[in-house]
């Protein structure tokens, strides 16, 4: 595995290269363009390289954060929810993490999951509906999945990579922008001439072409990504059915409900919730097929190593060298453990469950009539007691 | 979540596990999508009129603007068929369904035998069967 994050790494490099290239590119044509002078192609990829560099501190200075508040995520406590704590706990160990993520809570009714950070400093955060749809095989088989992201260093590629593409999709923004207020037109009546109207057509072209080049360059590499991390999950859990069964549920889920995500984070989620809708695919989606995906894990049988798992990916989608020589090698027997036996209970029991732990970090007072209404009572409610809606009751929130 | 009537902040009422948000000054019902379908599944019951209405053609909202609690988009009217069909307002972007006091009892009353009907009813008779006992004041 390790020879493998190396060879990722090499990879990821030469990706941020790549689109550091075109994005100098982009700004130096338009400098040029824009201003009809040689002088204006410094300026234009100085520009380009300030948006990126100012862009690349905050992510780093506050990326993850953006990306949990975004997302409408909560931290929260073992308290709140000892049963996930507890499988990111056991994820942690199994993973040989140093430090175990912090773990935040996201109200929608779309199950899905997605991690920031680094190995060091990171968080997982999944939402209500996941915690309402799964088991905790599944459940454990999702966590593994992300901690596999952020073991394998896939977290902090994605935030960087993630911002040149932003930086070059603002960069042909401004340029669109500026077209429509004429400023690119006529080169202010200076005359140019055929020079100009060259430079006006390259910066054209990479204008169009830089945006999706760029995308191309993300997708193509965090594809790979998502393979290696769910044969992680399979190995951590040794149970490679649980994250399969997640899956499937999740991508039937995302299927049905319309997304209310960000388009920044979708790629981050286990499963890409526009990706999944048919808008995105091929060589534009961050994710492989989720049903390819789940053919992989239940291919694999009687083990969960990382052999196993090569073994299945080259027979399902006919490609090799996923997975390095050193990590098929030396990871040796992991057998496949059996299906964890407990009473589940039901999605809306476990709705509620991590619904009410949102409401309490709001600020909600919880009550129960005796008729059997429960009452949530939004912190704007100051009065100590209210009228039970269905049986007329006064019920006292302190 | 806001009324989207009054504008007052709503309280959480949960029933069987169901939760449904509602109004302690104009006694309407916010029916989160997802939480119908929850009492869908867990009824058993083949979705009805009233998933039916949620994923409906809608027709523009006559009368004062009134925005989705989730969403805040403006929220359009659908009808919920049966023997006697209901007009109920509902997000466009299918957050889910408001139910006016008197909407809620006219959409039980007609729930006409559709098992997720009878399974809305179920659910929401209580707070309509309060509204009834309770005596008229005003
Ligand atoms: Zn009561
Ligand atoms: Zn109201
Ligand atoms: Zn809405």
């Amino acid at each position: 595995m390790w020879e493998q994050i190396r060879s990722n790494r090499r990879k990821s490099a030469i990706l941020l290269v790549l689109m550091a290239v075109l994005l100098l590119a982009l700004g130096s044509s338009l400098g040029a363009a824009a201003t009809g002078a040689p002088e204006g192609a410094i300026a234009g990829a100085a520009l380009a390289a300030a948006v990126w560099l100012i862009l690349t501190l905050v992510a780093y200075a506050g990326g993850d954060n953006i990306m949990l508040a975004t997302a409408g995520a909560r931290r929260i406590e073992k308290r709140d929810l000892p049963k996930l704590f507890n499988i990111v706990e056991e994820m942690t160990i199994a993973s040989g993490l140093p430090v175990m993520p912090e773990v935040y809570l996201i109200e929608s009714n779309v199950p899905n999951a997605f991690a920031v950070g680094s190995p060091k400093r990171s968080a997982v955060a999944v939402t209500t509906g996941l915690l309402a749809r799964l088991n905790r095989d599944e459940l454990q088989g999702v966590i593994a999945h992300e901690i596999g992201h952020i073991r394998n260093q896939d977290t902090r590629f994605i935030v960087l990579a993630g911002v040149m593409v932003a930086a070059i999709v603002l960069i042909a923004d401004l340029f669109w922008r500026s077209m429509a207020y004429g400023r690119f037109r006529g080169g202010r009546g200076r005359g140019g001439g055929q020079a100009q109207a060259i430079l006006m057509l390259v910066a054209l072209v990479l204008v169009i072409l830089s945006p999706i080049l760029a995308r191309l360059l993300y997708f193509a590499c965090s594809r790979k990504r998502e393979y290696l991390a769910d044969a992680s999950a399979a190995r951590f859990t040794r149970y490679p059915e649980g994250l399969a069964s997640a899956l499937e549920k999740i991508d039937k889920a995302v299927l049905s409900e319309r997304p209310d995500v960000n388009r920044v984070i979708a790629p981050m989620y286990i499963v890409n919730p526009l990706a999944a809708r048919g808008g995105i695919s091929g060589l534009f989606s961050t994710h492989p097929p989720t049903a390819e995906r789940i053919r992989i894990l239940r291919a694999m049988g009687k083990s969960a190593s990382f052999a196993q798992y090569e073994e299945a990916y080259r027979t399902v989608s006919g490609k090799s060298g996923l997975i390095g020589a050193s990590a098929l090698a030396d990871s040796g027997e992991t057998p496949v453990r059996e299906a964890a036996a407990e009473t589940e209970p039901v999605a809306a029991a476990r709705k509620r469950e991590a619904m009410d732990v949102l409401y309490r970090k709001s600020g909600y007072r919880i009550a129960q009539c005796t008729c059997g209404t429960r009452m949530k009572v939004p912190p704007t409610h100051p009065d100590p007691a209210i009228p039970c809606p269905t049986c007329g009751r006064s019920v006292s929130v302190g | 979540m806001l009324c989207p009537v009054c504008l007052s902040e709503m309280i959480v009422l949960e029933m069987d596990r169901i939760e449904v948000d509602h109004c302690l000054r104009c006694k309407g019902v916010w029916l989160d999508r997802g939480e119908l379908e929850l009492l869908v599944e867990m009824s058993g019951a083949p979705s009805g009129p009233i998933r039916g209405a949620l994923e409906g053609r809608g027709r523009p909202l006559i009368g004062p603007k009134r925005r989705c609690p989730v969403c805040g988009v403006r929220m359009d009217e659908v009808d919920v068929e049966g023997p006697a069909p209901v007009v109920v307002d509902r997000c466009p972007r299918r957050h889910g369904l408001w139910l006016d006091e008197g909407e809620l009892g006219r959409l039980i009353e007609s729930a006409g035998g559709a098992p997720e009907t009878e399974a809305v009813k179920r659910l929401l008779g209580r707070l309509l069967q309060s509204e009834r006992g309770r005596p008229e004041s005003g």
